[in-house]
């Protein structure tokens, strides 16, 4: 559905530090089962499906009530060998007006990703807290400033999300 | 919780900081091997009076000392290969059985806390296993221990899960830390230190959580701080035991930002 897309690397972020490849693997399907399990509302991930376990493709859809409602948002989880001792690398690869994203590179600046992140989260508790945080930025630390500073005005804003949205999903 | 990172910590630096991690844990062993105290000396100016006179009073002490990586897991793993070695060594069940009830019944804490289970049972697993081993007598030796503790399916598994046991420890007993975690960081909650200093993995502890893992674990230590401060007092070295005043099992070197374990005389 996204024209617009990024290129993203093959292959996973193998380290010298790295456990054997394998119980990455093992963790990565127990986590795909019970998000099929789960059925959080929104929210999709899955691997990227040429049989690489460690580049997922996830979508998560705008909560009702938020400028973002009805739009649907494809990002890209990279894993590394490391996972899930070390965040995986995950970035909005449909571009959003939003003040805690890069609209370029689809960088999240989000806590867990970062220096908050343990072993105890995981794919979807990721792609919950980004849902969340769509609908209640950290206005304090913006990525976007234009979006932070728009954000008060929730109207002008919804128009802007829209009008960016229809140009890279190609809706009108 | 909260979304956004709102400290001042910015990208590069995070960034930055990560690369110089990682360029640290390539160069040292996970868990080094014993080795006399005196190499401790190559570490240091032999002009450097101050030190060496603690290395000297050191000496008369300690006899051997075992490097630990570090990659800010330094005390967790220095701690729980300390208590691992002691089991493997004495061989004393009761102590091997205290240890692993400790470990089961933190993870029935971190269920009743709201952790996912699913996820912390990988982890509480490799650890429970390692110790099962240790009082089966199917790791023997110290050496056996050693290869373990490197292994790359065991080495980050276990230190994973004694961060967080020692959160579900701190958690439990908040009343008792909250004055430090209020007096010396910048957290108003203990859920929020536990999570942003101690569960995520390669986070340097401070002196609060060293004194919460012992207290988890039922273990006392000491510490030998060697530092290039001149203190005004015979005693150069800096001792602290944990809990204050019990008899230590397991010692540790403490120089500024790292631990590394010490075998007594």
């Amino acid at each position: 559905m996204s024209s617009v897309s990024r290129a993203v690397p093959k292959k996973p972020l193998a380290t010298n530090n790295g456990q054997s490849g394998q119980s990455v693997v093992k963790r990565l399907q127990q986590e795909l089962m019970t998000l099929m399990m789960s059925k959080t509302p929104g929210i999709n991930a899955f691997p990227e499906g040429d049989g690489n376990m460690f580049l997922w493709v996830a979508t998560i859809k705008g909560c009702q009530d938020t400028v973002y409602d009805g739009q649907t948002y494809k990002l890209s989880i990279q894993f590394s060998t490391e996972y899930p001792f070390k965040a995986p690398a995950v970035f909005f690869t449909t571009p959003i007006f939003h003040p805690n994203v890069d609209y370029n590179s689809g960088t999240i600046c989000l806590d867990i990703l970062k220096d908050k992140w343990s072993a105890a989260y995981n794919v979807r508790t990721i792609l919950i807290s980004i849902q969340s945080l769509m609908g209640d930025p950290n206005n304090d630390s913006p990525l976007n400033s234009q979006a932070a500073q728009l954000w008060e005005n929730q109207e002008e804003f919804g128009k802007v999300v829209k009008q960016k949205y229809s140009e890279v999903s190609g809706q009108k | 919780m909260d979304h956004v990172d709102s400290s001042s910590f910015s990208m590069s630096d995070y960034e930055r900081q990560q690369e110089e991690i990682e360029s640290e844990t390539k160069s040292s062993p996970i868990v080094g091997d014993k080795q006399s105290i005196e190499s401790l000396r190559q570490a240091y100016n032999p002009d450097n009076e101050q030190v060496q006179k603690k290395i000297n009073e050191l000496i008369q002490n300690y006899s051997v000392w075992r490097t630990v990586r570090g990659d800010g897991n330094c005390f967790i793993r220095a701690f729980l290969f300390s208590v691992c070695e002691e089991l493997v060594l004495k061989k004393d069940t009761t102590k091997q059985k205290h240890f692993q009830s400790v470990l089961k019944n933190s993870l029935e804490s971190l269920v009743n806390l709201g952790y996912p289970e699913m996820l912390l049972d990988d982890f509480y697993s490799v650890l429970d296993d390692l110790v099962t081993e240790i009082g089966e007598g199917k790791i023997k030796s110290v050496d056996e221990l050693q290869q373990r503790f490197v292994d790359p399916d065991t080495k980050d598994a276990i230190i994973c899960y004694m961060r967080f046991l020692i959160s579900a420890y701190m958690q439990l007993n908040g009343d008792e830390y909250i004055p430090y975690v209020l007096g010396t960081t910048d957290h108003v909650t203990m859920d929020s230190y536990c999570k942003t200093e101690l569960e995520g993995m390669y986070k340097e502890v401070d002196n609060i959580i060293v004194s919460a893992t012992c207290a988890a674990c039922g273990v006392s230590l000491r510490l030998e701080c060697v530092d290039a401060q001149n203190r005004d007092s015979t005693q150069q070295v800096q001792t602290i035991t944990f809990p204050d005043q019990s008899e230590p099992t397991i010692f540790m070197l403490y120089r500024p930002g790292h631990y590394d374990i010490l075998y007594k005389r």
